[in-house]
């Protein structure tokens, strides 16, 4: 199934996001009541025991409706759902939330939504229809003096495996407010159809900005061959926004997915005072930029630092490292501390957050801008995602997709992006879930949308080198030392920073034995470069216990120590999103076992090799010797993302990599030699 | 289904409920201003200076004061006030500084105020207004409950700060009794408890995990216990490890008076006669009630036969869901309520039960427990509990062999212990993490104490069997089926009937990925997935390439294919009882056949452990050219003492080794 995702944008005659200029005259009465009977079900929809293509669906939406209009203030939604299964029954526990400001316990707030106007029955497949009679609860989930957030809350009654249970209700706004619609339309459950409509205000509106509202915008994300219909109100009133949507199925969850979640089917709405993309992202980009700049704003303070920083570098390189390594030297406090609310609003300038020697993420980022802009060197912010949640889509105009922010700087013409505000990220580098992203970058007079870099798998390099001695009993002394650079080095350097040493160390002992044979005892024995960011980060660990399984005269030995316990990364034989690995790396392993007398080596793996052409390499090799053998096996992935179609070659590799892991080496158990015994006769 | 529920609700403070705050809260946040302030109480200040001894590394936060009055009124109303002190002491600490209180119209809170002090030293109070309120999440069929929380994210909460609170709370009208607990995973410095009554008034003391301590005469009917320097109980790094709250130490006061209608006297019949006069009257059958019971027993004469008509209508046809109003957190609602709506809580359930079984001539009372093995102690009698059973009365003479979780009370009646809010136990027996704890039979003056009793491994089983072809590529192939029956059939059931069929695919893939990796599965065949009194049956094809390896002229395979019986233990010295969850058998037989061109050149060596507790054997043979590999675990105890671990480290061993091992093939020369 493919998705349309192109942000759309009308003209209307005037439409507000944010609260209505004029008061605006509720039309008398409440909204309409036509249509609130409830269908009729039909004897395939009583008949019903499962969703075709779904077997063990719990339940299935057979019905959804959605109408927002805005002149009344309300959305009216319907709910029809049949239950499969007994685990599908809890939907008939319903909760319906709505915000409202305080102190208006009783009175309808200029900010309030209210859950109206319910109902609901109950269908058994016989067609018993048994109406729901109670009254909702109402509790307060949250209450702060800002305001709270209630919830009304029924069940509907006697539900039973194939029952059909319906409830309509209505959410009411205050008069000084208009909502554009939000439609999600892929859920938990199989929808086989669902209807929306909004029917948007023709008061004149203006944004937070007091801009006035001249056009509707909307991202839709939807299955081939469905749009949005909209139809002109006659007398020029508007128009009417319509989909109709048939057998969406219910949302993908697989592992190594893409940042999927943000991108189920859906239709947002937005008033804007933009008429198009361009406009938006023009001018969002400049509001932002400016306000960044003005947080970066050179004085006295930052010079001082500056130069203080860069004192003794000669070339702009040397400057920027030396600028690079003050920033990472100040605390970072998205890691180590509690939101710090008692402060905000005391950092203006990234001058305060020179004073504090403490910053968020964001703030770190700016100051390094500012310091290098200070030296001289043209820098940039560029806002990018997480790509671990998401990825930017220029076409649904919301900045609420960037929210990390990245730093460029120009050295001798060479743009390079850094990332000071995930600390402890190397020089010149990002961290995995700012790379390969769109985003919106500073440039000379505005902004634009830029692309970010990646790391190659060079970068991100794993290497876990087992040294361990087996003597006549078969007991196992030694050490393992595990190296990391790249993504993998620094999330353990952030582990560290949202820790202590001791959760660091227990962390790392927990990582190593989930990887190991449970048979082995293993002590974190030292930790060195949590805090040098450009140097590798060294784990060594002393390890004691047994290896192997012995069967009489032999003992069979893992040839792969660390993959000893992996389990079959892709086990589903057919995958309906893309794979995403997240970064390219390397990971190196050697285990060399050396062997007293009693043991001889029976027999080793062949050396194999495999690979994904151009995207994916793996070899292992045994050395073996009468005392000693040394497995080496080296994993490469080049490319982060497998299509969909690509999946049974990469199962297969995987597959074929993961078997060669779990292959042993055969030692044989040979008589000792007879020994003189000292004492007794 | 089943979710912290009913017969007992408290005020723990700290209670980590702050997930749901931060899920809810941030709908609400914005920008707040702290009042920076002198105005932090000198107690704060001298708790937070005090000198503190060398505590363990793993330490995240300590308690430094936590003083609680408890003042009984004339009219017998008592009122609680608390005074808390807590230091964080490393970043994983701050969990332990949020501030958190319930109360209900029936437990009003009277005041609440939260103070912290920075790692820096600055001192801050918060407002009245910057306190959140916070309802139940309404997650699990609790959808309705009309507890609330007082709750505050206090600035500076970071390794050196100090979160502080004080409140004053109405105690509950109908529950004459106190709860002090003085040990949990944190190390408490100062701590006391103060008693004041009225005069007229008596008390007692009951203890868990602690001798008793007298407490100090302070005159004028107020006493006062102190218990400093209480060590932490850290479970977190504790494999098998016993729920936290069967070991923390407890003081419970009972205290009897003028107004308080029904004097407990620190007795377990006293406790179930309180409960006995909210309940009792509830449990009365209708006309509907009446009938619906007399039809589900239609044609039925054995009190087996009907029982189990009944039982499994409230366990199946009754959906969990919990509405709990004021002294609706412990009582239950009018059995016809119940029925009508066909919805109800544990305490519901088991009340609908009783009225059911009592309208057609059976007896049927409630048992409270709690979920937490070992958390009722015999030693403290006390209302403290979160879930309500069934006890059915087994008439005198009768027996089944059917009838497993019977308990004989002093007086010398029989009762078979069921959970009707347990889904998936079948009748007859009682879900395993109730075995082997203690619950308060409610029967009038007749109440007690009573001990559920621990099933037999026969009930709670696991049979796999197999048969595979081996290829001398290394490659196999073969149909498993997978029985389960009793507790151990739990998971899965609820898996499956999780999602759609891909997501049961998916499960068992991700299973059979545990022991093989490049599997493929085919032809799933699931039975009896909502018939609990029968096995549940997982039928499969299965094909692995490379399942056996080849090394040199040698092809290695694992006999044990599938499924793992492995414990997860440590090498530390055991200090705690050891919780091995549930007793349990499981038999697995797999043939193989062998490829041609290959001789067997070496099996693994029998297995035959006898622990007392539980019992592994295992062997693999060959007939002509088939493997056939056969194991039997048993397992008996649900707990054991720390003594007994360096048996469970071997059982784990023993288990671990025979799973690993391996079938040495040679290609014939």
């Amino acid at each position: 199934m493919t998705r349309k995702n192109s942000a759309v944008v009308v003209s209307a005659s005037g439409k507000t996001l944010a609260a209505i200029s004029l008061a605006l005259t509720m039309v008398a009465g409440s909204a309409s009541r036509a249509s609130d009977t409830f269908q009729k079900p039909t004897p395939e929809e009583l008949a019903m025991t499962s969703v075709p293509g779904f077997p063990g669906a719990s339940a299935v939406v057979l019905f959804r409706e959605e109408t927002t209009n805005d002149d009344m203030h309300s959305i009216q939604r319907y709910e029809r759902i049949k239950i499969l299964t007994e685990e599908g029954k809890q939907y008939a526990n319903v909760e319906l939330r709505a915000y409202r400001t305080s102190g208006n316990d009783s009175d309808f707030g200029s900010n309030d939504e209210a859950v109206q106007d319910i109902q609901g029955r109950t269908i058994h497949p016989d067609g018993t229809i048994i109406p729901f009679t109670g009254k909702p609860y109402e509790k307060t989930l949250v209450k702060s003096k800002e305001g709270k957030v209630l919830a009304k809350v029924f069940t509907l009654p006697d539900v039973e495996v194939g029952s059909i249970i319906e409830y309509r209700y209505f959410k009411r706004f205050s008069d000084a407010w208009v909502e554009d619609p939000q439609w999600y339309i892929q859920g938990d459950l199989y929808v086989k159809a669902a209807h929306y409509v909004w029917h948007p205000t023709s008061h004149d509106l203006v944004d937070s900005e007091e801009r006035p509202i001249n056009s509707i915008a909307w991202f839709p994300l939807l299955p081939n061959g469905t749009s949005i219909k909209r139809t002109e109100v006659p007398g020029g009133r508007g128009q009417i926004y319509e989909l109709n949507v048939k057998d969406i199925p219910p949302t993908v969850n697989e592992d190594y997915m893409p940042p999927m979640k943000s991108y189920t089917y859906r239709v947002l709405f937005s008033f804007t005072a933009f008429r198009t993309q361009e406009e938006f992202w023009k001018a969002q980009g400049k509001q932002w930029s400016k306000r960044a700049d003005a947080f970066m704003k050179q004085n006295g303070d930052l010079k001082t630092a500056t130069e203080a920083a860069i004192s003794g570098a000669a070339t702009p390189e040397e400057k920027l490292k030396k600028i690079y390594a003050k920033v990472m030297s100040l605390e970072n406090t998205d890691y180590t501390r509690e939101r710090d609310r008692t402060e905000t609003g005391k950092v203006a300038t990234v001058s305060d957050v020179l004073s504090r020697g403490r910053g968020s993420s964001t703030q770190l980022t700016y100051l390094f801008v500012a310091m290098a802009r200070e030296a001289g060197l043209k820098s940039y912010l560029m806002l990018t995602p997480d790509r671990s949640e998401n990825v930017f889509v220029p076409s649904w105009m919301s900045m609420e997709q960037l929210g990390d922010v990245i730093a460029i700087v120009n050295i001798d013409g060479k743009e390079t992006m850094y990332d000071p505000g995930s600390r402890y990220c190397a020089f010149g580098h990002l961290a995995w879930q700012h790379m390969f992203v769109g985003g919106l970058r500073q440039i000379d007079g505005g902004t634009a949308f830029a692309q970010t870099s990646g790391d190659g798998y060079a970068a991100n390099r794993s290497t876990r080198v087992a040294n361990l001695t087996m003597d006549e009993h078969g007991q196992i002394t030694g050490k393992i030392d595990l190296n990391f650079t790249g993504a993998e080095a620094l999330r353990w350097r952030h582990v560290a920073l949202r820790g202590d040493e001791q959760s660091l160390k227990d962390q790392l002992r927990e990582m190593l034995e989930n990887r190991i044979p449970h048979s082995l005892e293993v002590k974190v024995s030292s930790i060195t470069g949590a805090d040098q960011y450009e140097q590798p980060l060294k784990v060594s660990y002393d390890v004691t216990g047994t290896l192997g399984t012995a069967t009489g005269k032999r003992l069979v030995m893992p040839a792969d120590l660390f993959e000893s316990n992996s389990v079959a990364t892709f086990s589903q034989d057919k995958r309906e999103t893309a794979v995403d690995l997240h970064y390219p790396q390397v990971i190196q392993d050697a285990l060399r076992v050396n062997f007293a007398n009693g043991f001889e080596l029976e027999a080793a793996p062949k050396n194999d090799q495999y690979q994904l052409p151009k995207r994916a390499l793996y070899s292992e090799s045994v050395e073996s010797n009468p005392k000693y053998f040394v497995t080496r096996r080296a994993f490469t992935t080049g490319e982060i993302l497998f299509e969909q179609k690509e999946y049974p070659e990469l199962k297969n590799f995987y597959a074929q990599v993961q078997t060669k892991d779990k292959e042993s080496v055969v030692l044989k158990v040979v008589p000792m030699a007879a020994t003189t015994q000292n004492g007794g006769n | 289904m089943r979710q912290g529920v009913t017969a007992f609700r408290g005020t723990l403070p700290f209670v980590v409920f702050w997930r749901a705050a931060l899920m809810l809260g941030c709908v609400l946040s914005s920008v707040r201003a702290y009042a920076f302030s002198d105005s932090v109480p000198d107690w704060v200040r001298e708790a937070a200076h005090q000198t503190l001894p060398a505590l363990p590394a793993n330490t995240k936060a300590v308690v430094l004061l936590d003083e609680h009055t408890y003042t009984v009124g004339v009219d017998g109303r008592a009122t609680e006030h608390v005074r808390n002190v807590v230091k964080i002491v490393r970043p994983q600490g701050r969990e332990a500084a949020l501030p958190l209180v319930w109360f209900d119209k029936d437990s009003k809170l009277l005041s609440m105020h939260v103070w912290s002090i920075d790692p820096a030293g600055k001192e801050y109070a918060m407002k009245d207004n910057q306190l959140l309120e916070l309802g139940h999440p309404g997650e699990g069929g609790e959808l309705y409950d009309d507890q609330k929380a007082r709750y505050a994210e206090p600035p500076g909460r970071d390794p050196g700060g100090v979160v502080a609170y004080e409140y004053e709370q109405r105690q509950r009208p109908y529950v004459a009794e106190a709860n002090w607990f003085f040990q949990d995973d944190m190390p408490r410095m100062r701590q006391s408890f103060t008693l004041t009554l009225p005069p007229g008034f008596s008390y007692s003391t009951s203890w868990a995990n602690h001798d008793p301590v007298q407490g100090a005469d302070l005159e004028d009917r107020r006493y006062r216990w102190e218990m400093n320097n209480e060590s932490a109980i850290d479970l977190e790094q504790v494999p098998l490890r016993p729920a936290g709250e069967s070991l923390s130490a407890r003081m419970t006061v009972h205290y009897a008076g003028p107004g308080l209608a029904e004097p407990r006297e620190g007795t377990w019949q006293g406790v179930g006669q309180w409960y006995d006069a909210l309940a009792r009257e509830r449990a009365q059958p209708t006309p509907e009630i009446t009938a619906k019971a007399q039809e589900l027993i239609a044609g039925k004469t054995d009190f087996y036969d009907k029982a189990e008509a009944i039982s499994d209508f409230v366990q199946q046809k009754i959906r969990y869901f919990v509405i709990e109003v004021g002294i609706g957190g412990n009582q239950p609602h009018f059995a016809g309520d119940i029925f009508k709506g066909r919805y109800g809580d544990c305490k519901d359930k088991a009340t609908l039960l009783s009225a059911m079984l009592a309208s057609v001539g059976l007896h049927g009372d409630l048992v409270m427990v709690d979920s937490h093995r070992g958390f009722i102690n015999p030693d403290d009698p006390s209302v403290l509990g979160n879930h309500v059973v069934a006890a059915i009365e087994v008439p005198a003479g009768y027996n089944s062999p059917k009838l497993h979780s019977v308990i004989t009370t002093s007086s010398g009646k029989r009762y078979l212990i069921f959970d009707p809010t347990w889904e998936k136990t079948p009748f007859g027996q009682v879900e395993n993490d109730l075995q082997g704890s203690y619950g308060v039979l409610v029967e009038g003056s007749q109440s007690q104490l009573i001990r559920i009793p621990v099933m037999s491994p026969e009930l709670n089983r696991v049979r796999r069997s197999a048969t595979f072809s081996l290829n001398a590529d290394g490659s196999l192939k073969g149909t498993m089926t997978d029985l389960r029956f009793g507790d151990i059939a739990d998971r899965r059931r609820r898996e499956y009937m999780r999602d759609d069929g891909k997501h049961q695919e998916e499960f068992l893939r991700k299973v059979a990925g545990q022991d093989m990796m490049a599997v493929s599965l085919s032809n799933i065949k699931v039975a009896n997935l909502d018939a609990i009194s029968e096995d549940l049956s997982t039928r499969f094809d299965v094909q692995a390439s490379h399942y056996a390896t080849a090394t040199g002229p040698l092809l290695m395979l694992r006999p044990r294919v599938l499924g793992s019986y492995e414990l997860g233990v440590d090498r530390k010295p055991r200090k705690v009882n050891i919780d091995l969850y549930e007793t349990m058998l499981g038999n697995d037989e797999f043939d193989i056949e062998l490829p041609e061109g290959y001789v067997v050149d070496e099996l693994p060596d029998p297995v035959k452990e006898d622990f007392g507790f539980a019992t592994y054997q295992s062997s693999t043979v060959v007939h002509g050219r088939t493997l056939h590999y056969s194991r039997t675990y048993t397992l008996r105890e649900v707990t054991l003492p720390p003594a007994k671990y360096a048996d469970v480290q071997r059982l784990s061993a023993v288990i671990g080794a025979d799973e690993a091992s391996q079938v040495v093939l040679k290609k014939q020369q």
